[in-house]
């Protein structure tokens, strides 16, 4: 017997117990506290920052972290924290809005092609076998370079290198999902074709996508704050954490604090979102559940 | 193996073609007069219009776009993606020269993660549930998390502005001076490793769990077989394909991630080459760098893919016939 059925036996002590159920529901519980407060951040910033993330103080510039201003100022006096705040806006924007575009281009391509099969499937997976050749980074560097940088731009980038991904993942369940009894059963009592697809198979197919879609905003928001601490993302004064960071870097020796924040709040964002996500795939991937 | 080998080249080569066929295109559509580029603000001048004229006909600007498209892919298949609109010079040498820099990052960090995970996986998998595990664990979901170019400030920040022990940025070639080269890949290798040991260590933990739940390695534990060696001649070996697997799936991110941190350490490599391409709205350079990166992309995977029938002999078994 492996070692896992024999330590849930009666014979598990309590103490045991208590701790499994701490860390089985204490930490989704802090991980989806930590994701709320960056959702009321992004929705509310005023509420919690404390001065405007634009307003310039030069007598100020470059101040250690201090009772007045919590996290330091940069390089024009502005508040790091007032930005870091605020930047959580953008944040959520590009990783919520291009995750949201990829999936409206991606599902409905995926559940055409896998349902209807044919040429135009074969057609459809080999632009996406080309697509998915190109490491993400270096898609989405090659069309800023060609679109140029804004904010609107890294969106679609992002939607653009995700949409295969998520068409790949429906086009697999559909595939597998279209033969099966229920969906034979649905079509002999006369359900159309659009019915078909969008209430009997895609409802089926949706798990594997819900928990990408969620993994896959942590991976847009790394991809939107390397493009900005690049200089190819979101152009200041709007605050991103990833043009803080660029910022940052220039005065390392002389604000080494400048350099935290925002990173720090790359991190736990990321962090949450991948936590929220393997919750997620456990509650929902029958697949897992099997195991 | 032959007949394996020349088969999935020739899967390479459609895939290929509409990879090349994706960046030709999103540099046709980039703005601007590519001949104007070319000829700088002497373009707008206008008694440098019959030159202009006659350098967009050289060019082949004034033919269609598909016969542009034919003229270009002819010339990269043998090595020639033009020539740099800012310093004149073929962009394939351009990109040669940038070429072992980045090697040696690439290099130095897929060992170093390799060095690490490893030996971090095992532990975790012979513990599992341990406290060991889960702190192994931990590390690794956090570290996915880490941003690149953060990841390369923190280190800075550590090493270089408050020990002062490394230099911050810059690239020294190995044969000017091995030593000096090898201190300053430290900091860049290390930030690029970081993501790397998290995501194979993980991917290679569950693994190697699957593989100690196998009957064989139940087997090899009741004859009496001692622990190392039951890790070292059966579990091991079985894990080696995961570990290829993971490696393949992970080259992609590391070349994206390898822009990113020759940026933030000033490593004059292609990534680095790539972005003042991008600044400098050098079209005919980027789109050589980016074929290539792609080119070396797919050019491991398959090299993976061989490796599979080399060391299982299953899949090698479906070609023989």
């Amino acid at each position: 017997m492996p070692s896992s059925t024999r330590r849930s036996g009666p014979s598990t002590p309590p103490e045991r117990v208590v701790r499994r159920q701490v860390w089985r529901y204490a930490l989704p519980g802090l991980s989806g506290l930590a994701n709320a407060l960056f959702l009321l951040m992004a929705l509310a910033p005023d509420l919690i920052a404390p001065y405007s993330p634009y307003e310039q103080r030069p007598q100020d510039a470059l101040q250690p972290p201090s009772p007045s201003y919590i996290l330091g100022t940069d390089q024009f006096g502005r508040d790091i924290f007032s930005r870091v705040v605020f930047g959580s806006r953008i944040a959520l924007l590009v990783g919520g809005g291009s995750v949201m575009l990829a999936l409206c281009l991606g599902v409905p391509l995926g559940l055409a092609s896998g349902y209807w099969g044919g040429h135009a499937d074969a057609f459809l997976m080999r632009v996406q076998d080309a697509l998915l050749s190109f490491p993400p980074v270096l898609l989405a560097l090659l069309i800023i370079a060609s679109f140029g940088a804004s904010t609107l731009n890294v969106v679609l980038t992002i939607a653009f290198v995700y949409a295969p991904r998520f068409a790949r993942l429906v086009r697999g369940s559909v595939l597998h999902i279209k033969t099966r009894d229920f969906v034979a059963a649905s079509q002999a009592v006369g359900a159309t074709q659009w019915r078909l697809m969008w209430r009997v198979i895609l409802p089926n197919a949706a798990a594997p996508v819900i928990v990408q879609a969620t993994m896959g905003m942590a991976v847009a928001i790394l991809i939107e704050s390397g493009l900005s601490y690049l200089g190819l993302g979101i152009s200041p004064p709007t605050a991103s954490w990833g043009n803080m960071l660029q910022h940052a870097q220039g005065y390392i020796y002389r604000a080494p604090w400048f350099v935290l924040a925002p990173g720090s709040a790359i991190f736990l964002v990321v962090l949450n979102i991948n936590l929220a996500g393997d919750w997620l795939r456990e509650r929902l991937d029958p697949r897992l559940q099997a195991l | 193996m032959g007949r394996y080998c020349l088969r999935r080249l020739l899967q390479i080569v459609p895939v290929l073609l509409l990879m090349s066929l994706v960046v030709f295109a999103a540099m046709q559509l980039a703005p601007g007069d590519p001949a104007v580029m070319r000829m700088g603000r002497a373009a707008a001048r206008p008694e440098n219009q019959e030159a202009l004229a006659q350098l967009r006909r050289e060019m082949g600007l004034d033919r269609p776009v598909w016969v542009q498209y034919a003229i270009w892919l002819a010339a990269a298949v043998r090595g020639d993606f033009g020539v740099s609109n800012r310093s004149e010079r073929p962009v394939t040498d351009m990109i040669g020269a940038r070429l072992p820099a980045s090697l040696q990052l690439i290099g130095v960090s897929l060992l170093l993660s390799l060095l690490v995970a490893v030996p971090l996986a095992t532990l975790a998998a012979l513990l599992q549930r341990s406290y060991l595990d889960h702190l192994i664990m931990a590390f690794s979901v956090a570290g996915v998390a880490v941003p690149g170019f953060w990841m390369g400030l923190l280190l800075i920040l550590a090493f270089s502005v408050r020990l002062g022990w490394l230099p911050p940025s810059g690239y020294v070639p190995f044969w000017e001076d091995p030593g000096e080269s090898l201190r300053r890949t430290l900091l860049p290798a290390a930030t690029l490793s970081f993501y790397l040991i998290a995501a194979f260590t993980r991917f290679l933990r569950s693994d190697l769990i699957e593989v100690l739940r196998e009957d064989y390695v139940r087997t090899a534990r009741a004859k009496g077989l001692a622990r190392a060696a039951i890790v070292r001649r059966h579990v091991m070996p079985n894990a080696l394909i995961s570990l290829i697997t993971v490696t393949g799936i992970e080259v992609g991110g590391l070349m994206g991630g390898m822009v990113i941190v020759e940026q933030v350490f000033g490593w004059s490599g292609v990534g680095w080459l790539t972005l003042q391409g991008i600044f400098n709205r050098d079209y005919p350079l980027v789109q050589g760098a980016i074929v290539l990166m792609v080119l070396f992309y797919v050019l491991i995977n398959f090299l993976i893919d061989l490796l599979y029938a080399v060391i299982n002999p299953q899949i090698r078994a479906q070609y023989a016939a």
